[in-house]
Parts: C-alpha cells; structure tokens; sequence
C-alpha cells in the first residue's frame, strides 16, 4: 500500500470512530432524556398520590358510602349528579326538582343528591367545591333542599368569582339556616367532602353535569330529548 | 443534505414545543380535571384514566422541554408523533361513539355542557398537521439553534 493510501485508510478509520463515538453519545443522550422523562412522571403521580386528603367529614345525612345526601324511601332509586356553578343543572333542577320532590314526599322515589365540583376551574374562588361543602352544612340541619333551590336561585356566572363562603352563610339564612350552619360553613367542616364525592362519582363513570341515574342505570337522553323528560320517561317505565 | 432541511427541522421542533408546553402547562395546574378530561373518554378504567391523567400532562411539559432545547431530537418527535397517534384514535373513538366532549387537547376538558357541540374534525385535522411535523423531525432530526448539534 502507498504511503498516500495508508493516510487515506487511517483517515477514514478516524472519521468511522468518530461517527460511531457521535452515534454512541446520541444514544446515551436520549437514554438519559427516556430516563428523566419515566422518573419525574412517576414522581409526579407519587407525590399526586399522596397528596390527595384522605380524611373529610362526611355530612350526617349522606348514604352508606358517604357521597350524597338522601331524600325519601321511595322503590325507585333516583341519584343526581350535579354542580351549582354548571348553568344545565340550575336547568334541570328548575325544571325536575319540585316534581321530583313530589315524588319523594309521595313515597315513590329515592333520591340521592351528589353535589360533586368539576368546574372549581370556572370560578376564581373554587365555588363548585364551596357550594358543595355549604350543602352539606345545610343538610346537616335538614335544609338541603332549601339551600339548593337557594344557591340555584342565585347561581353566580361561570368565569369570575362565585360567593364567597360569607355570602353563602347568607344564602343560607335567607333560606332559614341559622348559626349551625355558619359555623360550619365558616369553620369549613365539610370543605374535604366534595373531593371525595367527585372522585367517587368519577369512579363510578359520571364524566359531565347534570348525570342522572335510574336504578343504577345512567340516563342518556336521545337526540333532541331534554335531560328533564329522558329521566322522568326513566322513573316511569321502573 | 439541502441546506434548508435543518431550519424547517428547527421550524417543527418550534411549532411542536409551542403545541406542548401550552397544552402541558394548562393542564398540569389542575390535575384532577385532566384525570376527568381522560375519564370523560370512556376509554379506561378510572384508577387507570387518573394516572394517564396526572402523567400526561408531565409528559407533554417534558417532551415541549426537550424539543426546545433541540435535545434527544429523535426521541422527543417519536414520542410526539406516538401521542399525536393516541390523541387522534382517541378522538375519533369518541366521535365514533357520539360522545360529546371537550377534547382535553388545550383545556382540561370533560364533557360538554348540552346544547353545545364539539368539533372532533378540527381537532383531527390539528392533531394530524402536528403529527406530520414530528414525523418529519424523526426522519430529519438534526437542526439550528439545537442542543444536539452544539454536542455533537
């Protein structure tokens, strides 16, 4: 081999190495990168984990799993899922609610009222969760309905700030709720509850509000059928 | 190699991050609605949709990360092109099965109050574009202004 071939083959050896050592790294490189990426999500999913409240008060009138407030005897089990900033519940329940209340005092229905939070994102003060928790307070002194129809009555838009928790006291009274219940509300004692609730409600496949079930069956209402008449068609044909 | 190759590779590594760390970030500052917004899918059973839910957002914030920095290139479009697949299979599931929900892609989603109807083909057409982009990195990973090039 000439001198000039042997320069030329040492060169293009080099140059292999090179290429192979810049392959290696970038290999390395992304290994590394995989690497961070699995260990700060998993951290991330730990530390969510563990941070979630695992103690909450649940309200005195809520059922056996302590997820919603219970109205009524009656065969026909009714369970609303709901949440007072959401403008389709004020909807359904001013069109629902007094006949389904009928229903409850004329010993037909059960229902089971799950005041969940999902739109905390759609008011500045977490409103959906507040609401929810005062709820519980008002149940506490035998006026859920009462406050419902209230907070319905005076729902905030969705976007800015909903009540605050002393206004809620005063919705409260307005509605006949005395000082249990501000205390309550104030001292924040269901403030856990409506967490839990959601999540419970999320387990159980309730992705949206209002949801309705009949007799552990969810109500879809059809194409062009209002919520209001799909639930009512259910608790007729049970 | 044309010479224009490694700006338009720079160009997707841009326009992908923006996608990313946009979509990560508004969703990583309420990790329960993005669990919804994955519940709201039907897809996955609940303890599983919570940890997509919770991880996804990360993922999306690490992935923009690293696409901005032009670092592991190849890895990041590849796993933004194998996300863009998902999201588009899972928007069309929900569009197959008449859901009515938000798709989750740049909010945290969840169902769609009544009366308001979703717009799954646009959300297909974006989710493709993107996926188009991360494609073409993976083929061209090597770029300007990338951490890649500066190490190598």
């Amino acid at each position: 081999m000439s001198k000039h071939g042997r320069r030329e083959a040492n060169r293009l050896i080099r140059q292999q190495q090179l290429q192979e050592a810049k392959r290696k790294r970038s290999i390395r490189i992304s290994a590394i990168a995989a690497g961070v990426l699995m260990l700060v999500s998993v951290g991330a999913y730990v530390v969510y984990t563990n941070t979630a409240d695992t103690t909450h008060n649940v309200p005195q009138q809520a059922n056996a799993a302590g997820t919603g407030i219970v109205a009524g005897s009656g065969p026909i089990k009714v369970e609303v899922y709901q949440d007072y900033l959401c403008p389709s519940c004020r909807a359904f329940h001013a069109a629902a609610e007094e006949r389904l209340q009928a229903m409850v005092r004329e010993n037909k229905i059960t229902l089971t009222t799950y005041p969940i939070a999902i739109l905390d994102r759609l008011s500045t003060n977490r409103y959906s969760t507040r609401s929810a928790a005062a709820a519980g307070c008002a149940a506490d002194s035998g006026k859920f309905a009462q406050f419902s129809d209230a907070l319905y009555d005076k729902q905030p838009a969705e976007g800015g700030a909903g009540y605050t928790d002393e206004e809620l006291v005063n919705v409260g009274r307005s509605a006949g709720l005395g000082d249990p219940f501000a205390s309550c509300v104030r001292d924040g004692t269901y403030s856990g509850w409506p967490g839990f609730a959601t999540e419970e409600s999320s387990r159980r496949g309730v992705t949206g509000t209002p949801t309705v079930f009949v007799n552990d069956k969810k109500v879809v209402p059809g194409q062009g059928q209002t919520i209001t008449d799909a639930v009512f068609n259910a608790i007729a044909g049970s | 190699m044309r010479t224009w190759q490694p700006w338009l590779s720079t160009g997707a590594r841009a326009v992908l991050a923006a996608a990313f760390l946009i979509a990560g970030a508004i969703k990583v500052t309420d990790l329960d609605a993005s669990a919804r917004a994955v519940n709201a899918y039907q897809l996955l059973p609940w303890e599983l949709a919570r940890f997509v839910g919770v991880v996804q957002p990360v993922l999306e914030i690490g992935v923009g990360l690293l696409l901005l920095a032009g670092l592991a290139t190849r890895l990041a479009a590849a796993l933004a092109a194998g996300a863009m697949t998902v999201f588009i299979v899972g928007i069309a599931s929900a569009w197959a099965r008449g859901l009515t929900i938000d798709c989750g892609c740049f909010s945290r989603g969840g169902a769609l109050p009544v009366g308001q109807n979703p717009n799954y083909a646009w959300d297909i057409a974006r989710d493709a574009a993107l996926l188009a982009l991360a494609i073409y990195l993976i083929v061209f990973p090597a770029s300007r202004y990338s951490l890649d090039r500066r190490m190598a």
